[in-house]
Order: structure tokens, then sequence, then C-alpha cells
């Protein structure tokens, strides 16, 4: 009774002969346009935005937004619908192939309900914002990219990592970063695979990958290293993958196990554990190797992406409050360096109070152990504004349109 | 019969307001007695919060006991908490053999496997004493274990329990662990590590707890205590030693001290002091019963025409209630000096609010009694939710960094809580709905007749009440609808602010989209023709589902920036709720024929209601 959207829905179907270009597409449309189709999309929705839930309690919070919000087509475990432990899973359509078929719906229903009238001018700019907010997160899931940057107080930073993506540096002699390293990416690391480099003198070869892991003293019950020493000497632990149900461990911390081989020959010139967690001890431990004379050093570590400027950690405050080991604040005083923009300033970073810079959003995150250093998330998402924008037009349409229902029905009862 | 129509609606309001007075009243210790009511007001710190004596008593005693107003003493007789702080913290007074604290029988443990580790039988009430927890029931004991002391055993199970993940752990560790932070808290009173009692002396200084100020005067050569610590110290000396003057004014030595250095936190100490034992919540749920009820009998009395002094009794008194619910709010966002929602427990009884003021509105509109009583009823559920989610202790904790900001606290959790409220009312108004049609005649019943029998002076309104209910519903579902989306979307600019990611699909976010996506399909299949009265009352029902594993369902997966942690007990009550409300949705798909509102034989001929839901069709097409 309240709204007109769905006015021609019941009017009888028109005949497609007698009309022109205009009601051809109009009936053509008809069907993409219906309401039943978006109860129906609704549906659907819940479905993968309920089970994408729950299966955050077996994965990774990006992987099962990979899986199930961003595809086209999933396969959902039974077990999430019946809560018992059973085999076999169904398809379902996945979150981008749901987002847009609600959005043909919608502009499908726009075009062959189209009127513009004052009534409808709070359903127009409500749709028009949810339209948008489907976009801006489809901007999103292609275009953003999260990575971190850690700084020790006192000391710079000039590269952010992905904690989702490692890889395999071969920092030889020479000057300047990027002549000097040769970067493996996780892609090639591999158990059994031999990769050669026209740069290196001699070749590597995976013997292990650990996925996810953390490192123990060998022999000893596994326990976690203490010294630096007992650090250099750990080995490798396997560990299942983090999923977001783990409030401990955030993100998977790889480790390798890897040879170098000397070139075109079997030949073993060493063997080397490799681990992100050694890049965390204070300081980080590397792993020297020698060739010809040459001193080379070899490390795994979170992908690494250079940035022409530079931030440098001046202090670091982590307050709690009295008597708890609650955070209270963190709060991080920087001092921003690029001479690409010839920008030069200090600032403060502090919780729900980022830097923005060059696209980038800079954000207090995390704290390094004992407070020494900050964990800054480096967040660069060209849509972030889609949703801003959306929000307000979503908004207002809604109280626009459901204002006008609320008048007529007080209309009627009073 | 004129005169009962405001007679009796303010006979009910009148008592009402009686009771409240009579709570409101402060209670003291009589003269020449011990004034350990007085000592609840000193101000202290804990958890990061300035709060009463009075809060610590009560959040400690409920933390150990499962009851934070009061405990039995050794003479049975009922005390109140803060004279069970005073026992414990002057603990160290005594001799340990003969401190009769150590027999009181607090601790509340009632998993029987871990009172047959402690060699405890289970006892009415679960309530143990330190000396039992510690030496157990001699007769229990099995010969074999007789070396072994029971803190030798307790130890080593909680050894054991803490060295398994948190997931790994089952319930005993859980119990045994409990425990463990019950017996760690007493401890820490006895010691007087907790709270932070001494005020700073110098600006810039933060207070300390008595161990530390002991420590400290230690640490500095001296062989007494001085300033405020020496004034406590005298206040738990003479307490331990029954000095009751010395004790008394101690303590008023002591607050007017505090009322000068601190000034502002005393005074909202003592506001606190009286609002803990107003206990305006618990007062609320006994009243908001009393509403239910009246508006239920006003229907029971409908073929009589009694029903209108009922509804408005039943509506002035939820007014009058609304007042003091709303006072309450308004009380802890003073004492707190955040908005309204802070918590798991702020978050029920701002929704339990919220669904009473969109009741009021409601039943302004509808008069029908039905909107009170659905609204009177929702308030008892969230306020009993809220009781049980603050068993955990103080239910004004502090709040972690990121969510240290009253600008999104009030913006996008209120607007994101107003949308659960909606949801909730949406879902209740659709179980009235399903009630009334199919165990009562009434809702036939034609909205004209209704009025008419009631207040002659009203213009007929043509629609039945089926349709009355519906048509608020719907308005509701927007309602809903609006502030389920602002809030949700305030969450993701707030997420975006914070770490620079709007959508992040984590739990409490889908728990969010969820609702809104199912309101947008309650809409949307209305406009569509899809679903009329019936189905949309099917369908609010179902949002009560879903907003209940929004609200709390996402908090059991452990998942989530969002998690306010495990409440493995209350999974059970989810699983409760959920199984209710689709018995209900099941009812309502019974035919319609069974329906006592549209037996057929009623009105054979005619089939009233059919015809008004046709014209209503005709008026979504039209």
């Amino acid at each position: 009774m309240s709204s007109t959207l769905d006015a021609s829905d019941r009017s009888a179907p028109a005949q497609p002969d007698s009309m022109g270009a205009w009601e051809t597409i109009r009936w053509v449309l008809k069907p993409i346009a219906s309401l039943r189709l978006t109860v129906v999309l609704f549906v659907a929705c819940l479905v993968v935005v309920f089970c994408g839930t729950l299966a955050q309690r077996e994965h990774g919070i990006q992987i099962v937004v990979q899986q199930y919000f961003r595809s086209a087509l999933i396969w959902i475990p039974l077990r999430h619908l019946i809560f018992v432990s059973v085999p076999g899973s169904f398809p379902f359509p996945g979150g981008w192939l749901l987002g847009t078929l609600l959005l043909f719906n919608l502009i499908a229903a726009h075009i062959t309900r189209f009127r513009f009238t004052w009534k409808r001018s709070g359903i127009l700019l409500m749709h028009s914002g949810v339209l948008l907010l489907l976009l801006g997160e489809l901007v999103t899931g292609l275009f953003a990219v999260e990575a971190r940057m850690d700084i020790l107080e006192g000391s710079s930073s000039n590269f952010v990592y992905l904690p989702s993506d490692a890889e395999l540096a071969i920092i030889g002699p020479g000057t300047g970063e990027n002549d000097r390293t040769v970067v493996i990416p996780k892609s090639l690391l591999k158990p059994g695979k031999r990769i050669s480099h026209a740069d290196l003198p001699f070749d590597v070869m995976v013997d292990k990958y650990y996925f996810n892991s953390r490192l123990v003293n060998p022999g000893i019950g596994n326990t976690q290293p203490q010294t630096h020493t007992q650090w250099a000497a750990a080995t490798p632990l396997a560990l299942p993958e983090v999923t977001g149900a783990d409030p401990e461990q955030q993100i998977d911390a790889p480790s390798a196990m890897v040879s170098l081989l000397k070139k075109g020959s079997d030949e073993v010139l060493a063997k080397q554990t490799l681990s992100v967690w050694l890049e965390r001890v204070s300081p980080p431990i590397s792993r020297p190797f020698s060739y010809a004379g040459k001193p080379y050093d070899i490390s795994l570590r979170f992908k690494r992406v250079y940035k022409p400027y530079t931030i440098h950690l001046s202090d670091f405050h982590h307050e709690k409050y009295l008597g708890t080991a609650l955070p209270k604040d963190f709060k991080s005083e920087v001092r921003l360096v690029d001479p690409s923009r010839h920008e030069d300033r200090e600032l403060a970073i502090w919780m729900n109070h980022p830097l923005r810079h060059a696209g980038e959003t800079f954000y207090q995150a995390d704290f390094r152990p004992d407070n020494q250093g900050t964990v800054l998330q480096v967040v660069r998402n060209p849509g972030w504004l889609m949703p801003y924008v959306a929000c307000t037009l979503v908004s207002v349409g809604m109280l626009i349109h459901f204002g006008i229902i609320l008048e007529r029905f007080l209309r009627r009862i009073l | 019969m004129k005169a009962i129509h405001w007679l009796l609606p303010s006979a009910v309001v009148l008592l009402g307001a009686l009771m409240l007075l009579a709570a409101m009243r402060s209670k003291h210790d009589r003269a020449g007695e011990m004034q350990v009511r007085l000592f609840g007001r000193i101000p202290v710190v804990q958890a990061g919060r300035i709060k009463p004596m009075d809060t610590v008593a009560r959040t400690s005693l409920m933390i150990i006991s499962g009851r934070g107003e009061e405990y039995t003493d050794l003479d049975g007789q009922k005390q109140p908490a803060i004279r069970w702080l005073l026992d414990v913290m002057s603990s160290g007074e005594k001799q340990k053999d003969s401190d009769p604290t150590r027999q009181l029988k607090v601790f509340r443990i009632e998993n029987d496997q871990v009172l047959g580790l402690l060699h405890l039988t289970p006892r009415s009430g679960f309530r143990y004493s330190i000396d039992e927890i510690m030496s157990g029931n001699e007769e229990q004991r099995p010969k074999e274990e007789a070396e072994e002391s029971n803190f030798t055993r307790l130890t080593a199970r909680i050894k054991a329990a803490k060295e398994k993940k948190t997931s790994d752990r089952d319930l005993v560790d859980t119990k045994v662990l409990e425990l463990e932070a019950k017996l760690g808290l007493y401890y820490q009173l006895a010691e007087k590590q907790v709270p932070h009692v001494i005020p700073p002396d110098k600006p810039g200084a933060e207070w300390q707890t008595f161990a530390e100020a002991q420590e400290e005067a230690r640490a500095g050569g001296a062989t007494e205590l001085s300033g405020d610590a020496r004034l406590f110290d005298e206040i738990l000396k003479s307490y331990a030693a029954d000095k009751t003057s010395a004790f008394n004014s101690g303590v008023e030595k002591y607050l007017a001290i505090m009322q000068r250095t601190q000034a502002k936190p005393a005074s909202v100490a003592s506001f606190e002091v009286f609002f803990n034992n107003f206990a305006p919540f618990y007062r609320s749920v006994i009243l908001y019963a009393c509403i239910f009820f009246l508006a239920l009998l006003g229907w029971m009395v409908f073929p009589l025409g009694w029903s209108r002094p009922l509804w408005w009794s039943a509506f002035a008194l939820m007014v009058l209630v609304f007042a003091v619910h709303t006072f309450a709010i308004i009380a802890r966002i003073y004492i707190q000096g955040r908005p309204p929602v802070t918590n798991l427990y702020s978050s029920a009884i701002f929704i339990g609010w919220a669904v009473v003021l969109i009741g009021i509105v409601i039943e302004l509109l509808s008069r029908l009694g039905v909107a009170t009583a659905v609204a009177a009823m929702v308030g008892i559920i969230t306020l009993i939710v809220a009781h049980n989610l603050g068993n955990d202790g103080d239910t004004m904790e502090m709040l972690r960094a990121v969510l240290d900001t009253n600008f999104w606290l009030a913006t996008h959790v209120t607007a994101v809580t107003i949308g659960y409220a909606a949801t909730f009312m949406a879902g209740a108004l659709g179980v009235a709905y399903i009630l009334l049609g199919v165990f009562t005649p009434l809702l036939k019943q034609d909205l004209g007749d209704v009025y008419e029998s009631l207040d002659a002076s009203r213009p007929a309104v043509k629609m039945d009440v089926a349709k009355l209910l519906s048509t608020m519903t719907y308005g509701v579902v927007c309602f809903a609808m609006f502030f389920s989306f602002v809030g949700t979307v305030l969450g993701g600019i707030w997420a975006d602010q914070s770490w620079g990611r709007f959508w992040g699909w984590d739990p409490k976010e889908n728990g969010a989209v969820l609702i809104v996506i199912w309101n947008a399909l309650i809409l949307h299949a209305r406009w569509g023709g899809m679903v009329r009265q019936r189905g949309m009352a099917m369908l609010a029902v179902g949002g009560n589902i879903v907003t209940v594993w929004s609200w709390f369902g996402v908090n059991m997966l452990e998942v989530g920036l969002h998690s306010y942690g495990f409440i493995p007990s209350a999974f059970k009550w989810l699983v409760v709720f959920a199984v209710s409300q689709l018995a209900i949705i099941l009812i309502a798909a019974w035919p319609e024929k069974l329906w006592m509102s549209y037996k057929p034989k009623a009105e054979p001929p005619k089939r009233a209601p059919r015809r008004t839901e046709e014209s209503v069709e005709a008026i979504v097409v039209g």
C-alpha cells in the first residue's frame, strides 16, 4: 500500500509485437526487474553471509572473504548449515555473482518502472546509494591493498610489507637495495623446486616450506626460544593455518628450509633454516652465506614494497588503564620525510586518528613486543570515499521515503 | 463508570511511584553501630575506573559468590556486600586460624567435578568457605590421598588447565580457572593489592594500592605510614578490633578529606552508591511485569467492556517505569562519562529502553494495549538478559583503546542498538499478531467497534485489529531498516577511520548486515505482494532470530575485533530462543481456518477478514 515502486508489476504483460523499441526493452527487462528476484537474491545473500561467518571458525578471514564474498561460485560445506560434522558440500552463488545480479535487478527495476516523482525520490536516492555501496565494495575488492609497516623506536622505515605474502630475499654484494637484492616470490617457494637466477652464482632449492609455523628449540619439548642464540638455532614447527577465530595469532608466519646448490650440479653448498620469525627477533637474525669470496645474506620475509618516503618513529606511547592490562591508548610520534613531494613534517598517528599521505592511509594498528616500536597499517584504497557518499544517499533516501510512508499512515489513523 | 477511567490509572501510578520512592531511600546503618555503608562511599580506582568501595564490594562478591548484593554471615544473617569487603580487607589484622572471614561461605562452586577434586559435597546454594576449599571435607577424602593437600591438587589442576590452548579447554578446565580467578580476587583484596585506594598526593601522580603505599613507605625508610594511607590503615585496624567509634570517626574523617581533595570523584562515587542501592533495573523488571499483566488483563475483560481503564493503567505505569529506565541510563552515562552503550550489558539495557520508547509511541497511536504488553515483555526479557550478563562483575568496564571514542560510540553503537531494538519490536508485534490470531478471536475485531466500545468520542477507523497490528509492524520494520542500515554503515566508517577497512566481513559486521538484509527482504516482499499480514508477521518473528544471532551469536564464534568473549551458558538460551521463535512461525503457518480469529463459523457468509485483506491488496496495487 505504501510503495508505488511495484505499481506496474501486477498489470497484465504487454504484447511485444505492438510496441516500439523502448517497450521492447522494458518487456525484456521486466523479468530481471522482478521484486521476486530481489527477495530471492536477498535470501541467497543471507545464506552466503551466514555461512561466510561460520566459515571463519575454520579459516582466516582473508581466505573466507576471497572464497565467499569475492567469488562467483562457492562450495558451502553441509556441516555449516546443520551444525553436525558431515562430509559433503553444495554449490552456491558467491558474493560477486549475487552482487552483480542485485545490481542488474536494481537497474532493470529503475529502467522499467522509472517515473521521477517526488514520491519516488527517496527510493531513487537510496537505491543509487546502494548501487554505489556495491560498486565501492567491488573497487575495494579489486584495488585495495592492505600492508603493514613496523618501525622500532628511534629508527626509520621506507618499506611496507604484505603479511599475507612472503618472499625469499638474497642480498648480495653491491650498492643500492634494488641492485643487489634478488627476490623470489612465494609462488616459487615449493618443496623440491630448484630456483635459478641470472644474478645469482648459485641455485636455491626449497626443501620444506611451512605455510604457518612457529620456531622451537630443537629437541627440548618444543619450547619457545628465549635467547638470541636459541632463536638462531631454532627449528620450524608446522602450525595449522590461522583461523579468523584465533584471537592469539592474526597472521600466518611462514618458514622454510632451503639448500643452496652449486649452479649446474647437485652439490649442496649450505643448508639454511629461514623464517619470518627471525626478522622479528631484535636484532633480526640473518643467514650470511659466502660464495666465491662474496658475502650474501639470505632471509625469508613478508613481501616488501619499497616507498619513496621514510617514516621515522621518534616516540611510541602505550598507555594502559590503571590496575589493568587493558590498552588505553597507542600513539606514534613520527617524522614523515618524502623527497618526491618535498615533504618533511612531524606528526602523530594514534587510535582513530590516521595519517593520509600520497593516496595511502596510515593507521595505528599494533605494537612490537615490549613496546619497542609501532606497527602501522598502511592502506591504499582508491574507493575509500565511496561508502561515505553512498551512506549519505541511502540515509537521506530512507528518511524521505519512510517519512512519506509515516505521513500517509498518520493521516489514515489520526 | 467514568471515574474509573482515571481513578484506576492514577492509583496504579501512585502505587508504582511509592514503591520506587521506597527503593530510593538511602540505607543507613543504625546509629551507634559501625557505619559500614559510609565506608562504602569512599572513592577508589579499580580496573581503571573511579568507583565507590561499595561497587568494588558488590562486583567482587558477585564474581565470587554469584550474588552481589548481600551474603550470609556466620550467624545466618544477611549482610551487605560492603561488610564482607571490610572483613576481607581487614583480615590481615587477624591471626589466620582465628579469622572468621575464612569461614564465610561465599565461594560459589557448582561444578561437581571441581567439588570432587576438593573433596566437597554439593550443597544447596553451592557456596563454600576458603577453609573448606583449602582443607576439604575430611569424610570425603579417600585414604590414599590423605597426604596430598587440596591446595596441591588444585594448583596442579589449574596448571594443567592453563597449559592448554583456550580452544582446547573443557568445562572442568574452565571451571577450575574460574575458581582460580575467584581465589585470586579474594587474595588480592585481602592483601590490598586491589583496589587503588590511596589518591595521588601530588598532581600527575597515580592512585596507589594500599600495598604499594606500604611498600613505598618501607622503601623510603619510614617505620610508619603517613597521610591518607595511615588513616586508611587505622580504619581497617579499628574495624578488625571492633572499635566502633574509632572506625566511624576514621571513615568520616577520611571521607571529608576525599571530598576536599577528590571532590568530583567523591561526589560521583557517592551518587553511584545511591544508584547501587536504588537498583533501578531490578525495580523496572518488577514493574514491567505488572504492566504486562495489566495489559493482558485488559484483553481478557474485553467482552465486558472494561479494557480501557486497565490499558490506560498499564500505559501510565509504563510511562513512569520508562522515566526510571531513562534515569538509570542517564545515571550510567554520568557515572561512566560515556554514551549509553559500551558493552553487551549496556546494549541489553538500551535495547529494552528503546523498545519501550517505541512501544509508548505505538500505544499512543493504536490504543489497543498490545504495544504496551509487547514492549513490557521485551523490557522484562532484555533486563533479565542484562542481569545475567552483569554477573562477571563491574558492568561499567573501561574500553580498550580502539573503542575509546565517544563520538563513534554515540553514533554507530547507538544507531545499531536502536536498529536491534526496532527489529525486536517488530518481531514482538509479529508474535502478538500470531498469538492473538491463533488463540483469540480478537484479530478480526473491527477497530471502529473496539474504539467505540471504549470511547465513543473517537472517530471511527475503518480497519480491523489485524490490519492495524500489521501496519504497525510494517512501520517499525521501516524504522528498524533505517537505523540498522545507518548504524552498520557508520560502523564501516569508524572501521575505515581506525584501521582503514570500511568493510572487513568480520562476524559482527556480517551479523549487522544480516539484519539490514532481513529488514530489506521484509519490505521488498511486502511491496512485491509476496507476503501480506500473516507472512509479514512470520518474517518479523524471523527477524528476532536474526537479531539475536547478530547480538549474541557472533560473539560465541570467538572471532572478530568486536567480540566480547565466549559465553557458553548463553549459547543454550540462544538456541532456546531461536527454537521458540521458529515454533511461533510454525504456528503461524497453520491454515487460516484453524486460527481462532479467522474461524469460518464466526462469520461464515461474509468472511470479513478476507475482505479486509483484499482491500489491503487493492491499496497495494492501486
